[in-house]
């Protein structure tokens, strides 16, 4: 079991975790892709990479948010993806509670070296929990397509 | 001449007529059309000779709706896509593309870079534009024949290898 000290101060503790859980990351529609060759669309690799100001990436704990809609709150036209615990630790990525009181609850960091490597794996390694509407995906098509 | 003015942070003059050789901005010449790009008071300013070719309205209208996003618009503290980094990107389009080429989707970055995806015809092209031009690059064959990714320095193969590799319109 991980434990962390969340903002407050306090010391925090993760559930224990096994490879199938998953963590949640909000996809902006800016960075829907669609993908000719597989013929999918995904979260460009972008999306899996620690916050400019260098804090890690951001996430939630699929088991402890348990509302994917709580994710995606006030956040009009994001999709939400999960990635499972097994791809993160199979790239050296380790997960630490972050809890936050205006966030809700299973917002966690995800440490470690988001190589070009690593972001590849995660955007290609994911399912989508809450699908990009469809005007998002008919104009990541779009572009895509070079139309 | 075609031109309009759009409003802050993006506009646009496409000059189908006039030369630029005193572009204030890099210009591109050779067997393409030359083209020509400045940041000028918070607008970013395309000038092209001759006839604009198709993928340059296309990459014009994505750069436009991207330069809008505000911080944060990721909803993880990211930077608004600098103009510095779309003009660069534009610059780079403009010395890799021919005619028939696809135009890229233009991804805006988290850290406020640009970059250009293709993913079409079998090989994914990512290459990430910052300011002053071209800073990461990669290529991966989907059979796996290719699969090389860098960082980018002057007179990088990388780079050279994707122009070959750039998937023709739809």
């Amino acid at each position: 079991m991980s434990e962390d000290r969340s903002s407050a101060g306090d010391l925090v503790a993760l559930p224990e975790l096994i490879d199938d859980d998953e963590i949640w990351r909000r996809i902006p529609p800016e960075k829907v892709i669609f993908d000719e060759s597989r013929n999918v669309f995904r979260p460009s690799k972008d999306s899996f990479n620690d916050h400019p100001n260098g804090t890690p990436m951001s996430a939630f704990l699929a088991k402890v948010c348990k509302d994917p809609l709580l994710a995606v709150h006030d956040h009009e036209d994001f999709a939400l993806v999960g990635v499972r615990i097994k791809v993160l630790r199979e790239k050296k990525l380790e997960i630490v509670a972050a809890p936050k009181p205006d966030l809700p609850p299973g917002h966690v960091h995800v440490v470690g070296s988001k190589t070009d490597s690593v972001r590849k794996a995660l955007a290609k390694n994911f399912r989508w929990i809450i699908d990009p509407p469809d005007h998002v995906k008919s104009e990541a098509k779009k572009k895509a397509l070079g139309k | 001449m075609t031109s309009a003015s759009l409003l802050y942070p993006m506009g646009y003059d496409l000059d189908e007529s006039t030369t630029y050789a005193d572009a204030r901005g890099a210009t591109i010449e050779g067997s393409r059309n030359a083209l020509a790009v400045d940041v000028e008071s918070n607008r970013l300013i395309v000038r092209v000779e001759g006839e604009a070719p198709k993928w340059l309205a296309n990459a014009i209208a994505q750069v436009q709706k991207i330069m809008h996003l505000k911080p944060g618009w990721d909803s993880y503290d990211s930077l608004p896509p600098d103009p510095k980094a779309a003009r660069a990107a534009l610059l780079y389009l403009g010395q890799i593309m021919h005619e028939k080429m696809r135009c890229p989707a233009i991804v805006p970055m988290s850290s406020g870079n640009i970059q250009l995806e293709w993913h079409a015809s079998g090989v994914d092209i990512e290459i990430e534009v910052g300011p002053e031009g071209p800073v990461f690059a990669s290529i991966e064959d989907l059979n796996g024949a290719v699969d090389q990714s860098g960082p980018i320095r002057p007179g990088s193969k990388l780079l050279n290898q994707v122009a070959g590799l750039l998937p023709l319109s739809a």
